[in-house]
């Protein structure tokens, strides 16, 4: 999983975006991508999107390098090199406290939200670092989705306008039978229309705990994001909703690129191409990574005798 | 057992106590508006448009008509300004600004809370009148012809004390209220709510409106209900700026009254009839205040519990359509459905735009941009008067202050300088204490009593229930019915002022803040600690005496301290009741001077420079009386919270 090369490349193409004009938004197909700054314009959302395969090949869709996470001066997570391979599902192990939960969140630079939290290295969406200086955090965001542990519709808001927020913040032209579509297309693709067609302009804080992470997956999808980041998205839901949810991660998996974090690891096997390991070795220590690679390596045959005493359940 | 016994009865005898003395003034209140309905009739008063007490022919006449349009429309014109303005403070001291800054900041504005109101008086009447008269004289000049269905809301000529001036005086003194339950609603919105906005690539500002709003509106207009309260009740500042000539839709420009000023200002001369009339007037005000304070609690506490749909529905959910295609639209995005296998969930479409200014579309950059401006502006808006009065405040008073200035009598001659204002600082410690005697005894009584003794059911309970209901009412009375209530329940029936009844008023003001804040202290001791000690074999008395009251004490002591605050600068129960005195006396039976009281009088019925000078010095002194009292109680709550002992 570890690809170097594509790595390098991705790394040298995005210097050369910074260094000429990073505020160009077509660097041109000549940087050895064409997929990833393909010319579609800004006002025709959409009308590309048949020419273009769901699940192109390229480069790492998001990668970090030495990423470490401080809460002012503890330092909570420690050097992380990952990369997380287009359209496929990677999920983050460990026990409670190991920061996990912490890198996520530095992957779309929420952590920062929190008072005196910061982070060092470096993330790269595309070739494009988040936290360079020219980086929008806002903008970032919507790039890169993320599902929070415990459900978070907007409760006043109808399940159709949840959907629909994320549009509305930024702006997108869309005639009513656009919006519909939008809302029709997503809420299938979470596994949700059936239950809540006939109920769009209900208030979304009236479904159910599984519906509303649902209808979360779904509002974070209407964005279109490259990486869907899923903070442990079932661990407030009973095992019936999991399993939806989890066969959800399955169907959208070929489209997005999906970073969980979870406490279960039966769900991480279920789920996940890739895992990673990330624990903290000794108390007060940040947490590091251990082991990664395809999932079924990391269960089946584990490098490290860390990994193996958690997998296996004998720790943590 | 025979202790607990004790306890229980003592605690049921002080509530009994404090119920039965506030429920006989009620009754002698309530009791001498008899002559005002039987003369014109509950209707005929309320709706009476005539006040004319000493007419120069024919029968007196009262009508509540021409106060009650004052007191609401000085209300509903302070809140349409204060209202936007305490939003856009409580959103900078809960969002916008940075970290560090929003505590202090907010600090700040809950202190202003405290700041009395005959100061605010003092500003207007000499500072802010003069300083806004050009203008009101334009806009007499430029807007004098506007007509709206015959009313002439700028109409000159241009009066001293008018409406928009009392009412922008009114706006300021509000804005301190609204802002605190606002901030404090705006930060109870979950963490959760807020990151769904910002994950979603919402700006602040977006958020804010996305996430917040929605979430503490229900909040928001409770707060502003209690800000309405707080205005309809207000006194002293109204009474100095208004002008006291009863209208109905008279100019904006011109003068007005409101119930709680007539009351302030006429009541130390009435008898008869003009007496009935003006506590009939304290009545349609008790009632006015009773049920915008009711309203406006069951929203606050509703909105703690979550999302409500606001009072105004909203028109319409889900996917609206209205504004139609732009005419740039893609056409070809219908050819996205002609695929049968068209995925439900696709990948990006859009380039990938993240860095630089085209990340975020201009117009979004200018929209988010210009609600922050106007949330910078709102916060200059509310904040510019705020700090010019205490700057006022020190320029103008701290040249008054000597070592003579609280050793010394107010001169006689109210137009030579010098002396002092020792006669009212002692006057003013002297009642402090009185109230602080009556009130703290029976307040923590009663609020054990509440919430540590009282069984559930039974008597027990329904007096605790009835005590709690109590308190809140006693809580929503404005002070000036409070002044009316002990003057006609004791000045009157034993025919002098004194500073005891003076003491009086104030403790009945601050009983219910005490009983509050006691009440909320208790509750936070957790039932598991009473638990254990009960069952390890503790008498009741004494779980309360070695648990709660450890536990609570500080709290408790906190709430004393902000009730005594709040009392140190009320003027309007004051007037008559220990009504006030030009010489040195510390006897309980005489009437007493009292700093507010000083400062309303030097502003109003001397106004001299000399008496003006030694207002604004008397006005530091009260000042710093009460913020020392402030930041004694910031600090005890500090240092111990009854949940510290879990």
């Amino acid at each position: 999983m570890t690809d170097d090369s594509t790595a390098t490349d991705a790394m040298r193409a995005r210097d050369v975006a910074v260094g000429g004009d990073a505020r160009v938004p077509d660097p041109g197909p000549d940087q050895g991508q064409p997929d990833m700054t393909a010319p579609v314009p800004a006002a025709a959302p959409g009308a590309a999107s048949a020419a273009r395969g769901p699940a192109a090949d390229g480069p790492m869709p998001m990668f970090t390098r030495d990423l470490s996470a401080y809460f002012g001066s503890h330092k909570a997570v420690e050097d992380i090199t990952l990369d997380f391979p287009r359209n496929t599902v990677t999920a983050l192990i460990g026990p409670s406290g190991c920061g996990k939960s912490t890198y996520i969140r530095c992957l779309n630079r929420m952590h920062e939200m929190v008072p005196r939290a910061r982070c060092t290295g470096s993330v790269y969406l595309r070739d494009i670092d988040i936290y360079g200086r020219d980086a929008d955090p806002v903008a970032v965001r919507r790039a890169v989705g993320m599902v929070f542990q415990r459900p978070n519709p907007f409760p006043t808001k109808s399940i159709a306008d949840n959907i629909l927020a994320g549009p509305r913040f930024t702006r997108t032209k869309m005639n009513k039978a656009e919006r519909a579509d939008l809302v029709e297309r997503t809420l299938r693709g979470a596994g949700l229309w059936d239950e809540v067609k006939n109920r769009l302009d209900a208030q979304a804080g009236g479904l159910s705990g599984g519906q509303q992470q649902r209808l979360c997956i779904a509002r974070a999808l209407a964005e279109e994001p490259d990486v869907l980041l899923m903070d442990e998205p079932c661990s407030a839901l009973d095992p019936q909703s999991t399993l939806r949810i989890e066969d959800l991660i399955r169907d959208i998996k070929g489209r997005v690129t999906i970073v969980i974090v979870t406490h279960n690891m039966q769900q991480a096997a279920r789920v996940s191409d890739f895992t990673a390991f990330i624990t903290i070795e000794n108390e007060g220590e940040p947490g590091r990574l251990i082991e990664t690679g395809p999932t079924k390596d990391v269960f089946g045959n584990p490098q490290h005798e860390r990994t193996e005493a958690y997998v296996s359940g004998r720790f943590g | 057992m025979a202790a607990d016994r004790t306890y229980l009865v003592l605690a049921a005898v002080a509530s009994a106590i404090a119920v039965v003395a506030i429920g006989y003034l009620l009754w002698k209140t309530i009791e001498q508006t008899g002559a005002a309905w039987s003369t014109f009739g509950v209707l005929g008063f309320v709706f009476g448009t005539e006040w004319v007490p000493t007419p120069a022919v024919g029968d007196a006449a009262f009508g509540a008509l021409p106060f009650i349009y004052g007191t609401l429309m000085t209300s509903a014109i302070a809140l349409i300004i204060a209202v936007p303005v305490s939003i856009g403070i409580a959103l900078a001291t809960s969002v916008f600004l940075p970290r560090r800054l929003r505590g202090p900041v907010g600090g700040f504005v809950n202190l202003l809370e405290a700041v009395p109101s005959v100061l605010f008086g003092l500003w207007g009447l000499t500072v802010l009148v003069p300083f806004l008269r050009p203008a009101l004289d334009w806009m007499a000049r430029v807007l004098g012809g506007i007509s709206i269905l015959g009313w002439r809301p700028f109409e000159g000529p241009v009066t001293a004390g008018s409406f928009l001036i009392a009412s922008l005086v009114l706006a300021v003194m509000v804005i301190p209220v609204v802002t605190a339950i606002t901030r404090e609603v705006l930060m109870s919105v979950p963490r959760e709510q807020q990151e769904a906005a910002y994950a979603l690539g919402a700006t602040r500002w977006e958020m804010v409106k996305h996430s917040m709003l929605p979430w503490a509106r229900s909040g928001i207009v409770g707060a502003s209900a209690l800000g309405l309260g707080r205005a309809v009740g207000e006194t002293i500042a109204i009474a100095m700026l208004l002008g006291n000539s009863p209208a109905i839709f008279g100019s904006l420009l011109g003068p007005g009254a409101t119930l709680a000023g007539v009351i302030a200002l006429e009541t130390n001369e009435a008898d008869g009839l003009q007496l009935s009339s003006l506590t009939a007037l304290a009545v349609v005000l008790f009632v006015i205040a009773f049920v915008i304070n009711a309203g406006a609690r069951l929203l606050v506490s509703r909105s703690e519990a979550g999302p409500r749909k606001g009072l105004v529905r909203r028109a319409l959910g889900g996917v609206r359509g209205g504004r139609p295609a732009a005419p740039d639209a893609p056409g070809p995005a219908t050819s996205d459905d002609d695929g049968d296998a068209q995925p439900p969930v696709r990948a990006r479409t859009a380039p990938l735009r993240i860095t630089g200014r085209g990340a975020i579309s201009t117009s979004r950059r200018i929209r988010s941009g210009a609600a922050e401006a106007l949330i910078w502006v709102s916060v200059a808006v509310g904040g510019i008067p705020l700090v010019l009065l205490m700057w006022e405040m020190l320029y103008r008073g701290l040249p008054a202050l000597s070592w003579s200035f609280f050793t010394e009598l107010p001169p006689l001659d109210p137009s030579s300088y010098g002396g002092g204002i020792s006669n009212a600082l002692v006057g003013t410690l002297i009642l402090m204490g009185i109230s602080l005697v009556i009130a703290a005894p029976l307040g923590v009584l009663t609020a054990l009593f509440i919430s540590d003794i009282a069984k559930p059911t039974g008597w027990q309970g329904r007096l605790a229930r009835g005590l709690g209901f109590f308190v809140d009412v006693l809580l929503g009375i404005p002070s000036i019915v409070v002044g009316l209530v002990v003057y006609l329940g004791i000045v009157v029936v034993v025919q002098k002022f004194s500073a005891l009844a003076g003491g009086i008023a104030l403790a009945i003001i601050m009983f219910p803040i005490v009983v509050r804040t006691a009440d909320e202290m208790l509750r936070l001791v957790p039932s598991g600690q009473k638990e254990a000690a009960q069952a390890l074999g503790a008498p009741r008395w004494r779980v309360t005496w070695a648990i709660v009251l450890p536990a609570a004490g500080p709290g408790i002591l906190t709430g004393i301290l902000f009730g005594l605050a709040r009392v140190s600068g009320e003027t309007a129960p004051l007037l008559f009741t220990s009504l006030g005195n030009q010489f040195f006396s510390t006897s309980i039976t005489e009437p007493i001077a009292a700093i507010p009281q000083l400062i309303f009088q030097n502003t109003v019925q001397v106004q001299t420079p000399a008496s003006l000078q030694l207002a604004w010095g008397a006005a530091l002194v009260l000042v710093l009386i009460i913020l020392a009292l402030n930041l004694i109680a910031w600090l005890i709550s500090r240092r111990a919270r009854p949940t510290e002992a879990r």
